[in-house]
């Protein structure tokens, strides 16, 4: 039960940095949570055998790490390039009246973020997320800020284009 | 709830479960665990539904399934393995080649466990580096290990059928402690974990690879590993024990029809006979294009800036021999081999034909079943349904060199009216069986394993994964099917190929299995359940972390000959 204790305060400390981490290095979010149960288990292990871990988030990264290359040495290790998005996509639209999500809308949401391309993806969901702000975002996915700002903005327009087609089935329903 | 918020909430609720990776932490980690079911995701076809397929259960360590599933037998692996003076020259191939004068043997034994066995492996260990070549995917080096020097890497007498009860484990293999068991098996692990039955590792080995400055690769990104190459004095050997079934590549699962005396016998006679024959072996080291030029070292360069201009990349090559516990790897063998040159460009000049792509498409029609696994879901399913709708294009400018096929591009436009579940199936699962000239049958396939399962004098792959199936930067939902056949055709035969015939080879689940090891009975009960054209079947309950239920489905293939479309070479 102690252990337990344990592994859920250092999970909740390291969950959010340890996603920031991984998504940018890979796509989909199954392989994320793979990755993040193998890395998860190792700590709970080594709770269970020691009783206590030094430096939990450096020992979480540690594993991570490794279970992160194990995950690349199946994979080819191509680096998405860069796409022009068009202009009209740049204007900043001002923000749909407030959203009501239950758990169908949720997932439809996350559907529609998960298929956008890689690097949109990963952009949106760090911004979006975990607060990460876009000069970070940048460097981490090797893009200008511009790129990634632009990307944020197709992801939103998209979604939003489906969130405005559900209104109007429900108007038509209605 | 403003709109930032809702992605916010979207984002933190859906990208990972945090309570399943609790509740898989806390309930695998202190005695058993499995990997998530997903490592072995389906490469065109599930591996575990081939093995049920096919009746044969699949007992390799993980780390000798991982080193096989970057194993290619190919023509330009069968060159350089014969010798020089053994083979049949081919010019242009020579040209690729980086003879052994120019490579530099330089042996220095960094570590050898004093154990037994390991201590006579590394002492006087001796070997020599010989030929090396770059095809565009990986670099092959052949590799004469004198006396016992390569022993390690000669895969021995492997954990063989386990399902009886009988392992018989390799000399150097060592017993894994039932609270060490981390890896899954195909099959139902609970007789390992209770002790009832024994779990062995065998050896592993691994190249570390050093850059001319003394920058060492990350050997999670670069390495390699060694296989032995058939000999026909390692063949007459094998051959020489009277129940033993060898067909032509012996270094695969072959063995397992032996019985445990005639297993302890190789093993005995083994260590004579590479101590007075020695070893041939290749070594493998895998670097695409994309990893040459995109992935940073830890100064920031590439490995593209390491190439001089005359095309040669320098390598310091090491050979580390370790063997898994679990999660704990010990090291036996470290040994400094020497310095390798490489052309890294030679295969470019190869020269090319190209193929006509225009105006080359199928529309496809009819009634289909189709199914398999969705991995998102842990559902397995049959689809019936129509194909209208379903076209294939051949696109881009493919070529043929003495190497294979390259670049071969499908565009797979799939009907509106498949839901985007039969959509993912469907994709997942297509493959294309390969003719040449209409005569000969090709595939292409990233594991070798299932070259063991096929007929010898074949060879069969299945088509590679496709470089984009996420439809990146594709708005119009077309997904893209590459197939590259590299080294897979035999070189007397390209030159005069004159068109390549694509034949869509689509999966059907046929049925499933679900079994369990009665620990009292000390017997595994099985259901088998057949599976119809419009069934659905969640296997959740039955394929999770500590599950005590191993859950199986086979798959049928059909070739839709009526489909088959022609590109033709210039």
């Amino acid at each position: 039960m102690e252990h337990y204790e344990t592994f859920n305060r250092v999970y909740d400390t390291t969950r959010d940095a340890l996603l920031k981490w991984l998504l940018p290095r890979i796509r989909s979010s199954a392989d994320v949570e793979d990755i993040m149960q193998e890395t998860y288990r190792k700590l709970y292990r080594k709770l269970c055998k020691h009783g206590s871990v030094r430096e939990p988030e450096k020992y979480v990264f540690g594993i991570a790490k490794k279970e992160l290359a194990k995950f690349y040495r199946r994979r080819a290790f191509i680096q998405n390039s860069e796409v022009p998005i068009p202009d009209q996509l740049l204007d900043e639209e001002p923000d749909p009246e407030d959203i009501i999500l239950d758990r169908e809308r949720e997932r439809e949401i996350w559907e529609l973020i998960h298929a956008e391309p890689l690097l949109s993806y990963q952009a949106f969901t760090l911004y979006y997320g975990f607060s990460v702000p876009t000069d970070e975002i940048a460097k981490e996915l090797n893009l200008s800020e511009d790129a990634v700002r632009k990307r944020l903005s197709r992801t939103r327009a998209r979604i939003r284009k489906f969130l405005s087609e559900q209104n109007d089935d429900v108007s038509d329903a209605e | 709830m403003k709109e930032h918020e809702a992605y916010k909430a979207v984002i933190n609720h859906q990208i990972v479960n945090d309570d399943s990776i609790k509740r898989y932490a806390r309930t695998t980690a202190p005695v058993k665990s499995f990997s998530a079911s997903r490592v072995w995701k389906p490469i065109g076809i599930s591996f575990a539904a081939l093995v049920l397929a096919f009746g044969i259960t699949m007992t390799i360590p993980a780390a000798r399934a991982e080193v096989l599933s970057w194993f290619r037998p190919a023509s330009t692996e069968d060159y350089i393995a014969a010798s020089p003076k053994d083979r049949d020259t081919i010019p242009e191939i020579d040209e690729m080649i980086v003879s052994p004068s120019q490579n530099q043997t330089d042996i220095k034994v960094n570590y050898c466990a004093d154990e037994p066995y390991w201590r006579e492996i590394g002492q006087d260990f001796s070997a020599t580096l010989g030929e090396t070549i770059y095809d565009g995917q990986i670099i092959l080096v052949t590799i004469d290990f004198d006396g016992l020097s390569g022993y390690a890497i000669y895969d021995g007498v492997w954990n063989l059928d386990i399902s009886a009860g009988t392992p018989v484990p390799s000399l150097l293999a060592e017993k894994i402690a039932p609270e060490m068991i981390t890896d899954s098996l195909r099959t139902d692990t609970t007789p390992y974990l209770s002790g009832a039955r024994e779990l062995w590792s065998e050896p592993n080995n691994a190249l570390i690879l050093t850059l001319d400055d003394g920058t060492e690769l990350d050997p999670e990104l670069f390495s390699g590993f060694i296989n032995p190459v058939d000999r026909p004095v390692d063949e007459a050997f094998f051959r020489s024990f009277p129940n033993v079934f060898l067909p032509d590549s012996y270094y695969y699962r072959e063995l397992e029809y032996l019985n445990t005396e005639d297993a302890e016998a190789i093993k005995a006679g083994s260590w004579e006979h590479y101590k007075a024959n020695g070893l041939r072996a290749i070594a493998y080291i895998p670097l695409t294009k994309a990893e040459i030029s995109e992935i940073r070292l830890n100064n920031d360069q590439t490995l593209a800036d390491y190439i001089d201009k005359n095309g040669s990349l320098t390598l310091h090559v090491r050979y580390v021999v370790s063997i898994d516990h679990g999660d704990e790897s010990e090291t036996k063998l470290d040994v400094d081999l020497g310095t390798i040159a490489v052309m890294m460009n030679a295969y470019k000049e190869l020269e090319q034909h190209s193929f006509e792509t225009h105006s080359v498409s199928v529309a496809l029609s009819g009634d289909v079943v189709f199914g398999g696994e969705d991995i998102r879901s842990n559902t397995i399913a049959n689809y019936s349904t129509k194909l209208d709708g379903l076209t294939f294009e051949v696109i881009d400018r493919g070529y043929i060199d003495l190497l294979g096929i390259h670049g071969l591009k499908i565009a797979v436009t799939m009907p509106d009216n498949w839901s985007k579940e039969m959509k993912d199936v469907f994709f997942d699962y297509l493959d294309f069986e390969i003719y040449l000239d209409e005569e000969m049958k090709y595939y292409t396939d990233e594991s070798a394993d299932f070259n063991a399962l096929w007929e010898a004098n074949i060879r069969r792959y299945f088509p590679s994964t496709p470089i984009s199936c996420w439809n990146d930067y594709l708005d119009n939902g077309i997904s893209i099917y590459t197939c590259d056949v590299l080294n897979q055709i035999p070189f007397d035969r390209i030159p005069s190929i004159h068109s390549i015939t694509l034949v869509p080879v689509f999966s059907q689940i046929e049925d499933y299995e679900i079994s369990y090891y009665d620990e009292d009975q000390d017997e595994t009960h099985t259901e088998q359940v057949p599976f119809g054209p419009n069934d659905s079947f969640n296997f959740s309950e039955y394929r999770y972390p500590g599950s005590p239920y191993d859950f199986q489905y086979g798959i049928c293939l059909r070739r839709c000959y009526e489909f088959a479309f022609t590109v033709k070479v210039n």
